[in-house]
């Protein structure tokens, strides 16, 4: 069996979405995801945090490794880690070994692990004494390893007992069965999806669907020593969107739970935070890049054509598809959003097992950019992206903000988005 | 030794790590381990006083972010908690929310491990009465 | 040769360097051949009809990419060299650049 040849995404060009294991996959940047772990992490004191970013993280992998292993039809347990290992890499999570695993549990050590290479990396020590960074990975193995000896989900519990980020030369984590199961819930997988096609707008000569499948080609390859992928400048993963959207939205129903409904705007500035964080650096990334180069700016005549082209990216990195409704200006740019990531995974929920109304990170995306755009003004200057930019961008006076006029999780037929300049 | 591990101890190193500070976008985002700011003065205030909120936030989000304020109230609600401090008075002080001194103490606290910034209490708060 | 420093990302230190045509397979070949250790891809994007190149450095202390249709090329450089590789770099593009 050739593991690396079973793991492949499947685009899903009608939704927009890249399918591996029934769990669509979206590409973000290391920013994004070390910024929307560290803001759910700033509440350790409020909950335990582990329960919302490991526990998520259990239940998904452990769907759609299932998922894997039945399409597959591989049950030997070798074959089944070799294609989680396999995964792993793929993703762009980082190299493992999980020959030491059993039906009871074991320990994982790596020295490349997505977190926690990029936090060491990228930013200045972390305090001494707190846990390690790897969430993500911890719970995605657990769940792995119950869907690689078919045990019920939840029946594994993890730790990770080193990290880079402490001054460890590897990230370790323990695994161990557990007496009393953990409440967890298998994946939504593909969630309330929706299906559409990508419009070409008539005022542009972006050519949407060209760039689309232009963007589905390109090489996105984890290094064959670390399992990290880099591109446009930052190190990508391709993390199942469910992951995201449940985080968020477990995320604010603890906070309310633990501190009332007073607590809520500041989640959700947080959450739409995120969204400003992943303009600057991925998308500001892909606008500043050979790719773009070579795929984009051929057909840019106007500033707005720079919205048209990240709009027609956005599909091959599994985030739905978007389209204008209308031209865009300065002044405002209305958009329709087909099968968005996260309202999908959300839709999935019931009305009463959901708190947001809406994707607020959609909001500080779009948001983000118009500023990169209008305000940076990236169509007649290449930017340098440092922290001067982000506060001049996204500091005190936000130059733009987005608000759903229409939402799938207000029950509207779909999710329509207008970005205005803030009032000042 | 390969590279990629070779890499990573050189990042690690404490004279690189300066460079990262002034050069990353998103360090807001990320915990610190030790203030590069200088120390504050707070000590030297009346810790039986009451003293207006609106001034710090005010300051953190024009010198770091919005944001940041955000953070650091999440990070100190279950300190404040403790003291019996409404989240409501810190979630969205008004110019004539005044909080006792130890309150100060502990977003500062907060804003410290988080950004390593902890600012001049006595200057912020001195500027806003001379306003 | 006009270079911009765009970003400082994790390990990477992001330059845009402008030479003043698109480098073609001639030229990103020479470039590859006289950089030892390095090695070169070509990707073709028949939906876009362009063309991606990617030279990683030796040792992947760092990537070159460009595209036939720009003129701007991408040199995302080992933070911890980059000082070093930048002066180097721009050296050799601008010696494949009238090939």
């Amino acid at each position: 069996m050739n593991a690396k040849a079973l793991v492949s995404f499947q685009p899903q060009v009608d939704r927009g979405t890249l399918v591996l294991g029934g769990e669509p996959h979206v590409v973000h940047c290391h920013y994004y995801n070390h910024f929307l772990q560290t803001s759910i992490e700033d509440a350790e004191g409020i909950y335990p945090v582990e329960e919302v970013l490991v526990w998520t993280a259990q239940e998904i992998a452990h769907s759609l490794f299932k998922s894997l292993f039945k399409d597959t039809g591989v049950t030997d347990y070798r074959e089944r880690k070799a294609i989680v290992e396999a995964v792993y890499t793929q993703c762009g999570y980082g190299k493992i070994n999980l020959a030491d695993l059993s039906a009871e549990g074991g320990e994982v050590r790596t020295p490349y692990e997505h977190y926690a290479y990029t936090y060491a990396a990228t930013f200045p020590p972390r305090p001494k004494g707190k846990r390690g960074v790897a969430y993500f990975s911890q719970g995605y193995l657990a769940g792995a390893l119950e869907a690689i000896y078919d045990l019920p989900l939840g029946s594994v519990g993890s730790q990770q007992v080193a990290c880079l980020t402490q001054g460890d030369s590897e990230v370790v984590w323990h695994f161990y069965r557990l007496a009393n199961p953990l409440p967890l819930k298998p994946s939504i997988g593909e969630g309330a999806f929706q299906t559409g096609s990508l419009v070409q707008f008539p005022a542009t000569r972006i050519p949407y669907a060209q760039i689309r499948d232009a963007v589905l080609s390109l090489p996105f390859i984890p290094d064959s020593e670390t399992g990290l992928i880099e591109g446009f400048g930052v190190v990508l993963t391709f993390t199942p969107g469910n992951y995201y959207a449940l985080i968020s939205e477990r995320h604010m129903q603890r906070m309310i739970q633990a501190l009332g409904k007073e607590i809520e705007p500041l989640v959700l500035d947080m959450l739409i935070e995120s969204g400003h964080v992943c303009a600057f650096n991925t998308l500001g990334g892909i606008m500043q890049s050979a790719e773009w180069d070579a795929v984009v700016r051929p057909y840019i005549d106007t500033p707005e054509d720079w919205l048209h082209g990240i709009m027609a990216a956005l599909p091959a990195i599994g985030w739905g598809i978007v389209s204008c409704t209308n031209q865009p200006s300065s002044a405002e740019w209305s958009v329709c959003l087909t099968n968005w990531y996260e309202s999908t995974a959300l839709s999935a929920l019931s009305p009463a097992q959901r708190h947001l109304d809406h994707s607020p990170f959609a909001r500080g995306l779009f948001a983000g950019v118009m500023a990169l755009i209008y305000k940076a003004r990236i169509y007649e200057r290449r930017l340098t992206f440092d922290g001067h930019l982000y506060r001049e961008l996204f500091g005190e006076g936000r130059i733009y903000q987005a608000t759903f006029t229409e939402s799938r999780l207000r029950g509207d037929p779909k999710d329509s988005l207008l970005v205005t300049p803030s009032r000042t | 030794m390969s590279t990629w591990r070779s890499w990573i101890r050189t990042l690690l190193s404490p004279i690189k790590s300066k460079e990262t500070t002034q050069t990353e976008s998103s360090k807001s985002s990320i915990d610190t381990e030790k203030p590069t700011a200088p120390p504050t003065s707070s000590e030297e205030l009346d810790p039986s006083k009451l003293y207006p909120i609106l001034p710090l936030k005010e300051w953190i989000i024009r010198n770091i972010s919005p944001y940041a304020w955000d953070r650091t109230v999440i990070r100190s609600l279950p300190e404040l908690s403790r003291m019996g401090i409404a989240t409501t008075m810190v979630l969205a002080p008004k110019p004539d929310t005044e909080l006792p001194l130890p309150v100060l103490q502990v977003l500062l606290s907060s804003l410290e491990s988080m950004y390593g910034v902890k600012p001049d209490l006595r200057e912020i708060l001195r500027k806003t009465v001379t306003v | 040769m006009k270079c911009q420093k765009l970003q400082v990302c994790a390990w990477r230190v992001k330059y845009l360097l402008t030479v003043e045509e698109p480098l073609g397979a001639h030229q990103w070949r020479a470039l590859a051949e006289e950089w030892t250790g390095s090695t070169l891809e070509v990707f073709p994007i028949p939906s876009v009809s362009g063309i991606l190149y990617k030279l990683t450095l030796p040792e992947k202390e760092g990537i070159l990419t460009g595209s036939d249709r720009s003129t701007d090329i991408y040199a995302i450089l080992l933070r911890m060299r980059a000082e070093e590789l930048l002066p180097e770099v721009m050296n050799r593009l601008q010696a494949v650049a009238y090939l």
